[in-house]
């Protein structure tokens, strides 16, 4: 197996993996969105508006898992001292924040046509929505640190801090009365989901998914070369003060 | 059965396109530009030490 903490290898393999993954995501999607459209049916109760459940509980579910493959990189900062995990848990920062926009966002459009709000302040809610919060701050504290190995411990911190939130979405529908419903996918006894919807509801999620491995993947090379350009600025920066003082300019 | 609520579908499916292609726009975008960076320091690195 390659040794992939060597960002140079790292950059390989992206480079080898990245045109699969793309195109695994884009016939998931296709195939998907083909399925939510044309085949799924309308809810009995919902009509067709169940059809915003097809992005939202994608998007809920990458919400969650972002946060779990940011907290494991804050351990591989702060335990294992990986070389790559502080750019990873950087590069999903950003895009945890997207999909728990996107969950927030047609959470509140699913929501005003079914329970007649945009918004509750529920336990499932309002913990979405701090977790949308964490991820704000983590992006704002690697912004407000300029020396890197400082601000990818704080941030690891942060990260492994703000996972207590997780359980609390996870269950905060059975430990409170909320507006928004039980589980009905991931849950014991097995999903309460007819096969008719749970087939585009899991393809569409297995899409979500392997999108965000692939811009994940991207925006940890956009990472790597990032510190590349740093180091290199700094080098030129020496070369050039080493060169004025070897041979300095003629008064 | 209650009404579709289509103009909310539309809405969640256009505000999902522009948050995601959006990102996707602005990781390519920082990529080309990382590379055009790193390609003119390179550049600028050759020079001087020829």
């Amino acid at each position: 197996m390659p040794n992939i903490a060597n960002p140079t290898i790292f950059l390989s393999l992206v480079r080898r993996v990245l045109p699969w993954t793309a195109a695994l995501t884009t016939i998931l999607l296709i195939g998907g969105l083909y399925l939510t459209f044309f085949v799924g049916p309308p809810d009995y109760q919902q009509g067709e508006t169940v059809k915003i459940m097809y992005l939202h509980v994608p998007a809920a579910w990458l919400s969650l898992f972002i946060y779990i493959v940011m907290s494991v990189a804050a351990l591989g900062t702060l335990v294992w001292r990986h070389p790559l995990a502080d750019a990873a848990q950087k590069a999903a920062a950003p895009l945890g924040a997207a999909f728990t926009f996107v969950c927030l966002a047609t959470g509140s459009l699913w929501g005003k046509p079914m329970w007649g709000t945009w918004w509750v302040w529920d336990a499932r809610l309002t913990s979405v929505l701090v977790l949308f919060l964490i991820y704000l701050a983590l992006i704002a504290l690697w912004e407000a640190i300029e020396e890197p190995g400082r601000a990818a411990r704080a941030a690891a911190i942060m990260t492994l801090v703000g996972a207590v939130n997780l359980p609390i979405i996870k269950f905060s529908v059975d430990w409170w009365n909320t507006l928004h419903q039980p589980a009905s996918v991931f849950r014991i006894g097995g999903p309460a989901i007819a096969m008719s919807m749970l087939l585009p509801l899991l393809i569409m999620t297995l899409a979500a998914t392997f999108l965000f491995i692939t811009l994940h993947l991207m925006s940890i090379r956009n990472e790597i070369l990032r510190r590349r350009l740093r180091r290199l600025t700094i080098l030129a920066a020496e070369q050039r003060d080493a060169l004025a003082y070897i041979m300095p300019e003629p008064v | 059965m209650s009404e579709s609520h289509w103009e909310f579908i539309v809405v969640a499916y256009f505000v999902t396109t522009c948050v995601i292609g959006g990102m996707t726009l602005k990781i390519l975008l920082d990529y080309r530009g990382l590379k055009r960076a790193l390609d003119k320091i390179a550049g600028v690195t050759r020079d001087d030490i020829s």
